[in-house]
C-alpha cells in the first residue's frame, strides 16, 4: 500500500434514533458504527463480516453516501465527503457504486433490463445516441453473462443469479472505481454463488476495481478479500491480512466466528476447537459498557468490563481491539 | 440400523391441476432410533414439499396430489384419516420451521403456545401444564424460564424463539423430529448454539432426526446419512464420510466443489455448475434432470437412470449412468480438489 488510500474512514459514527417512547419521545439510540477507522488501498478488497446488527450495512451506506454520518471523517480519494451535500453527491455516484443483497427488492419491477441499465448509463454520459446506448447495454450484458435478448425482460422473468447479474451490469455501467457490495450472494443457492463470485473477481481484475465486500460467510469473505474486517456491536474489532487472520486469528470473537461456521467436512470436529458462545449478541441500543464482546467472551476478565479496549496494532503491523489478544499458537479457529 | 423409525416408499407429490408437474418423484427413505438424515439441495428441489408431506401437511392441500407409503409405528400414515393423523403430529412425529417469527403466534404468549400441544396431546391441569412448560424452556437453554414464559414473541430474539419452537415440539416427546432448515434465519454464533443444542436433545430423547438444508457444512456437522435431491428427485443417498469423501453423482461432486469453504485455499476460481435448475412445475429434461447442466454427459443419459449402488458400499445409492470408474476416479478429483 502505497500513497494515498482510495477510502479512508476515520473515527466514523451514525447513531439511529429510535422512536415510539411515551409520547412519540425517542426511547434511545442504535449505535449502528462506533468509531470505525480503516483505509482501503486502490484495487484491494476488503472484506468486512459480523452478524446482525452490528453495523457493517450502515457502515456500507455511509461510504457510499446513501446515509449521512453523524461524527468522524470519509474521504474517497483524498477528497472529504462526510457531510457533502446530496446536491452535489451526483459526481460521487459515478465513482462509487452499491451491489445490493436481495436482487428480487433492488431492481424496478416495472422497467425492463434495458432501461434499468440505461439508467445508470446516462449518469455517465448523458449525450450518448440512442445507437451506441443500446450497443453499450449489450455490452454490458454479455460482460456479466446475459445474452443481449434480456435487454426487452422484466425483473420477474429472471432467476436470482440472473438478477444479481443485472445488478452488476448496473453499478458497473457508471464506470466506478470502487464497488461496495452488500451481501451479494447470501441470497443465492451455491452452485449460482460460486458464479457470481467469480464474476466479481473477474470484473476486479479486468476494471481496477477497488472493493468493499461485505458478508456474514467467512467462507465467502475468505474467497475474495485481500484483508478482513470483523465487526461486532458497532466496533471493528479485527482487521488483518486474509491469510493471517484465517491462521490465527487474534480477537477472542474472530476466534468464535470461525470456530462457528459448518465446515463441509464430516471430520472437521476432530481437528477443530469447538467453541459455543453463550447468550445473544446485546442490543445496539444499549451496548454492555466496556468491551462490548466481554458478556460473551470466554475469556473475559474484570478490567474487560471496566474499560474499552481500542484497535491498536499488535506484532506484526495487526489490529485488534483486545486486552488479551489470542497468542498466535493458542487459536486454531481455521 | 437395525429398525427403522419411519419408513417412507416410493413418496410421489403432483401439483394438482392436470399439469404434469412432479415435485416429489418416488423418493424412498427410512431414518432409524437416534439417527439424523439430512436432506440437502437447492431452492425449488422438493426437500420443503418432502418434508412436509411426511408430517401430512400436504395432505390436504388441494393444490397436490400425493402417493406412496409413510410406515411409522406399525401404520401407514398415507392411509390414516384426519383426526389420527392429527395424533401422530406433535406427539409421533414434531416439526420445526425456518422461520421462527412467522411459525409462532404474536398475540399469544409463549407459554400459552407450548402449553397448547400438552392440551392438544393428554388431559393435564394448568399448574402441571405450566410446570412441564417451565422445564420444557429450561431444557432448551432459556433464561429465567418462569418469567419469560408469559412474554410475547416479539420479547425473544431470533435464537430464543428458535429455542422455543423447539421446546413446542418437544413437548410431547416426540421419536421423530423433523427440522427445515431450523438455523437459516439465525447468526453462526447462534447457528452454532441451535445446533449444538439439537444434537444434545437428539441424544437425551432417543429422537429421529430429519434435517432439511442447503448447507453442506451442517450436514457434514450433524447427519448420520445424507440424500441428495435435485428437480424432486433424489440423486444420491449414503452415510456421510462416504458420500463426502466419495460422490457418486455429478451434481454431489458439483456442490461440494463450489463451496467456499473457510478451509479451503483461496484459488483464484470457484468451480461452479453452469446453468440453473429447473423450475418443477414448468416440468423438467426428459431422462436425467441434471443433464443439461453435467459435464459428463453420455447418450444414454436422456433415459433415467434407476437409484442403485455403484461403489463398494450397498447404502450408498446414486442416480447416475456413470461407470464406477469415472465416478471414483473423475469425481472424486473434482471434490479433492476443494479440499487441497
Amino acid at each position: 500500500m502505497s500513497g494515498t488510500p482510495l477510502v479512508r474512514v476515520a473515527a466514523l459514527r451514525k447513531y439511529f434514533a429510535v422512536k415510539g417512547g411515551w409520547l412519540g419521545g425517542r426511547r434511545g439510540q442504535v449505535h449502528a458504527v462506533d468509531d470505525v477507522s480503516f483505509d482501503v488501498a486502490a484495487g484491494e478488497t476488503l472484506g468486512l463480516v459480523g452478524e446482525s446488527g452490528c453495523g457493517k450495512s450502515t457502515l456500507a451506506r455511509c461510504i457510499v453516501r446513501l446515509v449521512e454520518p453523524d461524527q468522524g471523517k470519509l474521504e474517497f480519494d483524498g477528497e472529504d465527503i462526510t457531510h457533502r451535500p446530496t446536491r452535489s453527491l451526483r459526481p460521487l455516484r459515478r465513482q462509487i457504486q452499491l451491489i445490493f443483497q436481495d436482487p428480487f427488492a433492488s431492481l424496478n419491477p416495472r422497467k425492463r433490463i434495458s432501461q434499468i441499465i440505461g439508467a445508470a448509463l446516462d449518469l455517465r454520459d448523458a449525450s450518448i445516441s440512442r445507437g451506441d446506448r443500446q450497443a453499450e447495454i449489450a455490452r454490458l450484458l454479455e460482460r456479466v453473462g446475459l445474452a443481449p435478448q434480456f435487454m426487452d425482460r422484466r425483473p420477474r422473468e429472471l432467476s436470482g443469479g440472473q438478477r444479481q447479474r443485472v445488478g452488476i451490469a448496473r453499478a458497473l455501467a457508471v464506470g466506478p472505481r470502487l464497488i461496495v457490495a452488500d451481501e451479494p450472494v447470501s441470497a443465492l443457492d451455491v452452485s449460482v454463488q460460486a458464479d457470481i463470485l467469480n464474476l466479481l473477481k473477474d470484473l476486479q481484475a479486468e476494471f481496477g476495481l477497488t472493493v468493499i465486500f461485505i458478508s456474514h460467510d467467512l467462507g465467502v469473505i475468505r474467497h475474495v478479500s485481500d484483508r478482513v474486517g470483523v465487526m461486532y456491536l458497532g466496533r471493528l474489532v479485527e482487521l488483518a491480512p486474509a491469510d493471517q487472520f484465517y491462521a490465527a486469528p487474534l480477537h477472542p470473537y474472530s476466534e468464535a466466528l470461525l470456530s462457528a461456521i459448518p465446515m463441509p467436512d464430516p471430520d472437521a470436529h476432530l481437528t477443530r476447537k469447538e467453541i459455543v458462545l453463550e447468550g445473544d449478541i446485546p442490543s445496539p441500543l444499549a451496548p454492555p459498557k466496556g468491551c462490548r464482546f466481554h458478556t460473551r467472551c470466554p475469556y473475559a476478565q474484570a478490567v474487560c468490563a471496566g474499560s474499552e479496549p481500542t484497535l491498536s496494532t499488535q506484532a506484526g503491523g495487526r489490529l485488534v481491539a483486545c486486552h488479551f489478544p489470542l497468542a498466535k499458537q493458542e487459536s486454531t479457529g481455521r | 440400523m437395525s429398525e427403522a423409525l419411519i419408513d417412507i416408499r416410493n413418496l410421489t407429490v403432483r401439483l394438482a391441476g392436470g399439469r404434469d408437474a412432479v415435485l416429489v418423484d418416488d423418493v424412498s427413505l427410512a431414518v432409524g432410533k437416534g439417527e439424523v438424515l439430512c436432506i440437502v439441495g437447492e431452492s425449488g428441489c422438493g426437500k420443503t414439499v418432502t418434508a412436509r408431506s411426511i408430517i401430512g401437511l400436504t395432505r390436504h392441500d388441494p393444490r397436490f396430489s400425493l402417493s406412496g407409503e409413510i410406515h411409522f409405528e406399525g401404520r401407514d400414515l398415507m392411509r390414516l384419516g384426519a383426526d389420527e393423523l392429527r395424533q401422530v403430529q406433535g406427539a409421533g412425529i414434531a416439526m420445526i420451521f425456518q422461520d421462527p417469527m412467522t411459525s409462532l403466534n404474536p398475540l399469544h404468549r409463549i407459554g400459552r403456545q407450548i402449553g397448547e400441544v400438552l392440551t392438544l396431546h393428554g388431559k393435564h391441569s394448568s399448574t402441571e401444564i405450566r410446570r412441564r412448560t417451565v422445564e420444557l424452556l429450561r431444557q432448551v437453554g432459556i433464561p429465567n424460564p418462569e418469567t419469560r414464559i408469559d412474554d410475547y414473541p416479539h420479547q425473544f430474539s431470533g435464537g430464543m424463539r428458535q429455542r422455543a419452537m423447539i421446546a413446542m415440539a418437544l413437548a410431547c416427546s416426540p421419536s421423530l423430529l423433523i427440522a427445515d432448515e431450523p438455523t437459516t434465519a439465525l447468526d453462526v454464533t447462534t447457528q452454532k448454539q441451535i445446533l449444538t443444542l439439537i444434537k444434545k436433545l437428539k441424544v437425551d430423547y432417543g429422537m429421529g432426526l430429519i434435517l432439511i438444508t442447503h448447507d453442506l457444512g451442517i450436514v457434514a456437522e450433524i447427519a448420520d446419512r445424507v440424500m441428495v435431491m435435485y428437480a424432486g428427485r433424489c440423486v444420491e443417498i449414503g452415510a456421510v464420510r462416504a458420500l463426502f469423501r466419495t460422490p457418486q453423482h455429478p451434481y454431489t461432486a458439483g456442490l461440494l466443489a463450489s463451496i467456499p469453504a473457510a478451509n479451503r485455499v483461496r484459488g483464484e476460481r470457484l468451480p461452479s455448475i453452469r446453468g440453473v435448475p429447473p423450475i418443477l412445475s414448468e416440468g423438467r429434461p426428459q431422462g436425467c434432470a441434471f443433464l443439461p447442466r453435467c459435464d459428463f454427459a453420455l447418450g444414454q443419459c436422456r433415459n433415467l437412470p434407476p437409484l442403485k449402488a455403484s461403489g463398494a458400499e450397498t447404502d450408498h445409492l446414486d442416480r447416475c449412468w456413470l461407470t464406477p470408474e469415472v465416478k471414483n476416479q473423475t469425481l472424486r478429483r473434482l471434490q479433492e480438489g476443494a479440499q487441497a
